[in-house]
């Protein structure tokens, strides 16, 4: 065979010809890799020459399609590259085989595909896992905050009717209990928010100075009592080698022990409840502060026991139980692992359960200073009277605070339900000190902020912003206005009392 | 009326133009991923209020923008169904601006958008990672469960046969 045998027999196997009228009847043919028949209508044969004739008129006179896949008589799969040339009447389509050379690409293009999808669809993933996650936070942190004002308007009533000395035994019960729900849903609401803050990274710890002692006595004298009225022994023992002045985060120390040993005390009906605090060593400067909150209770089923911290399982348990168990347990390992310690649980149903708590501690050689805790004689003779002016749009804030504070016999109250009215008084009066109300209608508590601040008859004039919202970013967005006071609903009386004093002391 | 219409699936690689044909005209599904090269093309009949239109389908090879698809492929079209997969944001982030390419280039021809594997995606989450990208699709569908895949053939025949009309 020569050369251009070679050659003639290699475009036979590869190329192939076929000419058609302008509807695709076949007129010259050859029949290297697909079939034709002289006469017969390309259209009607395959799908592809179907869509190339309805529009023939409107394809140019050379066209080339590439790679495009015909099945041939023996079910085989064939991958031609199609070339039509158009003259006058006559279409000439010119077939080339590029079955092996386009099969062998497909590989490296089918892998490099799986790989590009597989790594984005990874970073997806995580993307909308956070966003899942911001979404569920951001609404925990809106509903915390939409329940705020109302319960802050129910205890105010609540406390202010305790006060009512015209209230028989039976009433005052009934109050107490009606004020004991107020605070536990409060606590919920704190719960919501503080799952909320530490998945957005919101929550500051403070290192602060403290004594052990103190926060174990804390909860000691919290509980013995509701330990005691169920019949259980209530245990706490510290060890002598436990520091005793320590630096870091008392509050949320309290809030760990808290929500332990309320679980136990709700989970145990005979026998004891043990805290027990012990020195577990020393770890890169830090001493190690062991804690046992151990019970007799009804303890936990083992299939159990590596979900109750995890967030849903724990909002399934709030909605499931007639007591709400609250959202206590996912709330403590988060902030446990946020202080660098750890926790464990021991347990066996019908005997009870321990929890562990690790938690590593820079501590003090000196003993850190008591807090001075102002009582209100601390401020009779000091100060004579305080003029306060509220400001908020809603009349039962109004009411509340109002009455609140003129029990207090030192404040004298002024009232503004817009940001006008306000700085005429401010203007007018100069009051000693303004509570705000932050969410005036549409934000005007930033604007009335920003009015006293920024005129400089007013700005010496200290302000208390008092908000739903506790969040960390309105606290600092507060702070970088200048404001001298921030506090939450529902606030507690003396908290805000104590508060006053502060900025209106501070000022002087 | 019988009517014979070429269409054009658009969209990146594996976003399951193929898996939407197959499961349109032979109901099957095959989970896994195989790459188009070059051109497919299919046919099917569909019988609206007495007339017949024939979908001429190509499933043309993916691709990250429409710019880079063989213009050969796409003239002489009657639309296009331009396909996203909903759990691959590289698929939709530039949409709107493949929608204004197309429409530069091909003025007259229709597009439907399509987002595809909606058994693989929460409807709320999915609104709003949308919604925050400005993106609009026509029509959500799953060539896995064939979830709106007749809807979206049978509505594009509807429209093309009542431009005729």
């Amino acid at each position: 065979m020569n050369n251009n045998n070679i050659i003639d027999s290699y475009i036979g196997k590869k190329i192939q010809l076929v000419e058609t009228d302008i509807k695709g009847k076949v007129s010259k043919k050859s029949n290297n890799f697909l079939t034709f028949n002289k006469g017969e209508y390309l259209p009607e044969k395959f799908p592809f020459f179907e869509s190339i004739f309805s529009i023939i008129d409107n394809i140019s006179s050379n066209s080339l399609y590439p790679c495009v896949e015909f099945i041939n008589d023996a079910g085989e799969k064939l991958l031609l590259d199609v070339t039509l040339i158009k003259q006058e009447k006559l279409v000439t389509i010119l077939l080339t085989d590029f079955t092996d050379h386009y099969t062998q690409s497909n590989t490296l293009i089918q892998e490099k595909n799986e790989s590009v999808i597989a790594n984005k669809k990874l970073l997806f993933e995580q993307a909308l896992f956070k966003e899942k996650e911001r979404l569920t936070n951001t609404f925990l942190a809106k509903l915390s905050h939409e329940l705020r004002s109302p319960l802050s308007n129910i205890l105010g009533i609540i406390g202010l009717l305790q006060e009512s000395q015209k209230m028989n035994y039976e009433d005052a019960e009934m109050l107490k209990i009606a004020s004991k729900t107020g605070f536990h849903m409060e606590s919920l609401l704190n719960d919501l928010l503080d799952i909320s803050k530490i998945k957005q990274g919101e929550l500051d710890l403070k290192e602060v100075p403290f004594k052990m002692y103190s926060v174990i006595a804390f909860i000691a004298e919290l509980y013995k009592l509701k330990a005691n009225n169920k019949g259980l022994k209530f245990i706490v023992k510290i060890d002598k080698d436990v520091p005793k002045n320590i630096l870091g985060d008392p509050i949320r120390l309290k809030q760990i022990l808290v929500n332990l040993t309320e679980n136990a005390i709700k989970n145990t009906q005979t026998g004891k409840i043990k805290i027990h605090v012990y020195n577990k060593g020393e770890k890169h400067d830090k001493t190690l502060v062991g804690f046992d909150i151990v019970d007799t209770g009804k303890g936990i089923k083992e299939k159990d026991i590596p979900d109750i911290f995890k967030q849903y399982y724990q909002l399934e348990n709030l909605f499931n139980t007639t007591q709400g168990d609250g959202l206590g347990l996912k709330i403590v390992e988060d902030l446990v692992i946020k202080q660098g310690g750890t926790i464990t649980v021991e347990s066996k149903q019908g005997v009870g359960s321990t929890f562990s708590i690790t938690i590593p501690y820079k501590t003090l050689s000196k003993k850190p200073q008591e807090r001075k805790i102002y009582k209100k004689e601390d401020y009779q003779g000091i100060l004579n009277v305080i003029n306060v002016l509220i400001v908020d749009d809603s009349e039962i804030d109004l009411m509340i605070l109002t009455k609140l504070l003129l029990k207090q016999l030192y404040f004298n109250i002024d009232l503004a339900t817009g940001v006008k009215q306000a700085m005429a008084r401010i203007e007018k009066k100069k009051p000693d000190v303004l509570l705000i109300d932050l969410v005036l209608d549409d934000e005007e508590g930033y604007a009335l902020i920003r009015n006293v601040k920024e005129n400089k008859e007013t700005n010496g004039i200290p302000i208390i912003a008092i908000t739903a919202r506790a969040t960390e970013e309105e606290r600092k967005k507060c702070k970088k206005l200048g404001v001298d006071g921030f506090i939450t609903k529902p606030y507690d009386k003396h908290e805000l009392i104590t508060l006053i004093n502060r900025v209106v002391r501070k000022k002087d | 009326m019988n009517l014979t219409k070429k269409i054009v699936l658009l969209g990146h690689f594996g976003v399951g133009k193929t898996s939407l044909i197959r499961q349109y005209i032979d109901k099957e599904f095959n989970p896994e991923y195989m790459v188009t090269i070059g051109l497919q093309v299919k046919k099917k009949e569909i019988e609206i209020a007495g007339n017949t239109l024939s979908f001429i389908i190509w499933d043309i090879e993916g691709n990250t923008s429409v710019e880079k698809a063989r213009t050969s492929y796409l003239l002489g079209s009657s639309a296009f169904i331009y396909v996203v997969d909903l759990t691959r944001p590289e698929t939709f982030e530039n949409l709107n601006q493949e929608l204004k390419i197309l429409q530069k280039q091909f003025p007259e021809i229709p597009v439907v958008t399509v987002g595809n594997k909606t058994d693989l995606t929460e409807p709320d989450m999915l609104q709003a990672f949308l919604d925050k990208r400005q993106i609009k699709l026509n029509v959500f569908t799953s060539a896995k469960t064939g979830e709106q895949v007749d809807n979206l053939f049978y509505n594009l025949a509807k429209s093309l046969l009542n431009n005729e009309q």
